[in-house]
């Protein structure tokens, strides 16, 4: 007896519930037939936090391996001319590297051909395991093309590399976002400690390196 | 007119009151047999959409998600799914500064004291994904991606979280967390004995530890204090897994059924562990660190963690290493199943180097065919040899191999036994993925203080230190799981436990990271000088 009157309330209760499920829902079919416009929105919340400095590295003169397997000289591929553009990221991050990645893709497509001899550089954290393969695999996901070198290397070679421009954070899970940027023949950097927009580093690097 | 109005508002309602009265009674009858099960399987086919969503960022028609983050970056769900941030579990993760907060069921759907927010429900969860607004409507944080998908996309993503870590996983209850390890017969008793008094002995002390702290909590009177107890007494089974390994799968099926358990501890089964592991991704069971030299993980396994590759990274350094000497062809020696997938792994990767492989097969249980293999030997003296053999096979050739181009594999000379490197009277390359003898293993030393003053013979020093390895990484990880005693989320722990990396013995090198199964990923090549091995001149090779 008392089963079935639990089961009656649950009835009624299902009843009223699906009466007013029935008019939120179709509320939110309205508010939600197409796409709207959030660039508004997204300009609001997007609040990325960032800071700029000049700073001067002595780049270390140590051979690296990029992502096809090639021996590189970080020196004289930093010294090759162009406006670099450098990061240092991990393919097992499960955080801020994909982002960066993204960022400089960005960065890229909103400098179009005022960008174009811009060299993207990506130096991998954990070398043990992001090896030429893994690099390769990680530019595909992200369709990086021309112009863009990952590099890995001999453990201790990458902690110097890390302790010269000041990046190395002891653990690779303890890593903060960095972006650096320097014009051809000037030993000064421009140093970005936290995730900026990909405009935002666009119009640093139109302003600072490419006038 | 009017009366005609009145007459057709009366009919409308009528009608409707006849419609709302056919919804009343069929959901009355929604537990009946039929409808219920058109339900569940509409329902597990939102889940199915949802995971796909959630661990791989893809729609259900293949695409990847679209997203922007950090104001203006677009991204794809392939570079970057919620599992890549929130975790497998959804529990969540910190990097850095950074802290992804657990967006699984259970805490997705309740209000958050710390920080404080109220519950997520269907129109918050899709303010959140779309325009990144939390249901206090404070934005997110930058980081999180602002996901255009559809209605019904959303709803299968919702439905995929409200399952999401919502139960503890099987193998736990109110009172305790059962491991088992798995030892294969084959391996001497001895062998087995020595395994088994560690983790015996880690598992007893940890209860011996912890004993008193479940009765603490339920002395309290605040709320938190009622919580059900974290603490768990663990209890350790011991699979021994009998006969040919073709019988394996069959056997854990019957131990799991009869007592689940929540993960495998260790564990020792040298020559295969490939049936051992699928087990474990078949059921969902996280296997920690067993001692074997065949992991055989198939990609994409999520569910063992191995200290390394074993024989195969043995494999890859040889095949780097003779590559970089410049050898162009090689002559590779086996006898057995368990090498046969070592051998051709290697020749796959020489061959793709433009490297000729020729390979001289015997029956292990024959004696070798020593005149073949030097007449063989001796034809192409250019050539490398690489012998898989172990050490009784091998003293037989001693006296008539050549010099400097010889390599050989430590995992098979050595055996299980010890950690000193073998004699060799003449000159080899030998793949060492191994702490060099001469190096102060400081995780071992502090094995082996921890074994003495618990009375444990240490005479396998290798695996018994492998074992203790193997708890103490499953008590850091359960020691933060809390109350949330999920497989899944043990595995995202220890994805982040970086710090673990400097208690692994005998390993060098480690590092852990997500996704990362196999944590020592190089070795050394070792030289004899003077009839004797050499670190002196190691090689670390990264393959």
């Amino acid at each position: 007896m008392i089963r079935s009157m639990s089961s009656w309330i649950h009835c009624i209760t299902l009843l009223i519930l699906l009466s007013t499920s029935g008019s939120l829902w179709s509320q939110q079919l309205e508010d939600h037939t197409g796409y709207h416009d959030h660039s508004a929105h997204l300009k609001a919340l997007s609040n990325t936090h960032f800071t700029v400095s000049d700073v001067s590295y002595v780049i270390p003169n140590k051979i690296l391996l990029d992502e096809s397997g090639k021996q590189i000289e970080l020196k004289t591929l930093l010294n090759r001319g162009h406006p670099v553009a450098l990061n240092f990221i991990f393919t097992t991050c499960t955080t801020i590297c994909p982002v960066m990645t993204a960022t400089f893709l960005q960065m890229r497509k909103v400098l179009g051909k005022a960008g174009a001899n811009v060299l993207f550089v990506s130096i991998s954290i954990d070398p043990e395991y992001d090896r030429p393969a893994v690099l390769k695999k990680y530019a595909t996901l992200f369709d990086v093309s021309e112009g863009w070198t990952f590099l890995t290397g001999e453990g201790n070679s990458i902690n110097h590399v890390l302790r010269s421009f000041d990046v190395y954070a002891g653990s690779k899970m303890n890593h903060q976002p960095v972006y650096l940027f320097k014009k051809p023949d000037s030993p000064t950097w421009i140093r970005v400690d936290g995730l900026a927009g990909g405009k935002e580093l666009a119009n640093l690097v139109m302003e600072r390196l490419l006038n | 007119m009017i009366v005609f109005n009145t007459r057709s508002r009366i009919f409308q309602f009528l009608v409707l009151l006849l419609f709302v009265l056919s919804l009343f009674v069929l959901s009355c009858n929604e537990s009946s047999g039929g409808q219920k099960e058109i339900k569940e399987t509409a329902k597990e086919k939102l889940v199915d959409i949802g995971r796909r969503i959630y661990r791989d960022g893809k729609l259900p028609n293949g695409e990847p998600l679209a997203a922007i983050v950090t104001g203006d970056v677009a991204v794809l769900g392939t570079q970057f799914s919620c599992q890549n941030c929130h975790g497998r579990s959804g529990m969540g993760a910190a990097e850095g500064k950074i802290i992804v907060p657990a967006i699984a069921g259970p805490i997705l759907y309740a209000p958050s004291p710390q920080p404080k927010r109220l519950a997520y429900d269907y129109k918050s969860l899709t303010r959140a994904l779309r325009d990144g607004v939390n249901p206090n409507g404070r934005p997110l944080d930058s980081l999180m991606p602002r996901y255009k998908l559809s209605n019904d996309e959303i709803s299968a993503l919702a439905t995929y979280l409200k399952g999401l870590s919502a139960s503890s996983s099987p193998g736990v209850d109110s009172k305790i967390i059962r491991f088992a390890t798995v030892v294969s017969e084959a391996e001497d008793k001895d062998i087995r004995d020595a395994v088994l008094s560690v983790l015996r002995t880690y598992v007893d002390d940890k209860n011996r530890q912890t004993r008193l702290e479940g009765q603490r909590l339920d002395r309290g009177t605040t709320p938190a204090s009622r919580l059900p107890t974290v603490f768990r007494k663990w209890v350790l089974d011991v699979w021994v897994l009998k006969g040919a390994s073709e019988s394996w799968p069959e056997q854990l099926e019957r131990y799991y059924k009869s007592a689940p358990v929540f993960a495998l501890l260790g564990g020792i089964a040298t020559d295969n562990w490939k049936l051992i592991g699928q087990f474990c991704e078949n059921h969902e069971v996280p296997c920690l660190f067993p001692s074997t030299s065949l992991p055989l993980a198939e990609e994409g396994d999520f569910y063992s963690l191995h200290f390394s590759q074993g024989l195969l990274l043995e494999a890859n350094l040889i095949a780097s290493h003779a590559v970089s000497n410049n050898f162009k062809s090689v002559i590779q020696v086996y006898c057995d199943s368990v090498t046969k997938p070592v051998a051709d792994s290697l020749s796959l990767q020489l061959k793709s180097q433009n490297v000729t492989v020729q390979e001289i097969v015997f029956d292990c249980r024959k004696p070798l065919p020593v005149k073949e293999l030097v007449k063989q030997i001796d034809s192409k003296p250019e050539a490398a040899v690489i012998l898989w053999l172990k050490e009784n096979q091998f003293s037989v050739l001693v006296n008539i191999l050549a010099e400097n181009r010889v390599y050989m594999s430590s995992t098979l000379l050595n055996g299980k036994s010890n950690l000193k490197l073998p004699s060799l009277p003449v000159s080899v390359y030998l793949a060492h993925p191994f702490n060099l003898p001469d190096k102060v293993d400081s995780a071992l030393i502090r094995f082996k203080v921890w074994a003495r003053s618990r009375k444990i013979d240490v005479r396998y020093p290798r695996i018994q230190s492998e074992a203790f390895f193997a708890c103490l990484a499953a008590n850091d990880a359960v020691s933060h799981l809390g109350r949330f005693l999920i497989r899944d989320y043990m595995l995202d722990m220890l994805d982040h436990a970086q710090p673990l990396a400097a208690y692994i013995p005998i390993h060098p090198r480690p590092t852990i990271g997500p996704g990362q199964r196999f944590l020592t990923k190089g070795g050394y090549i070792l030289t004899t000088q003077n009839g004797k091995l050499t670190t002196k001149d190691a090689t670390w090779i990264l393959p």
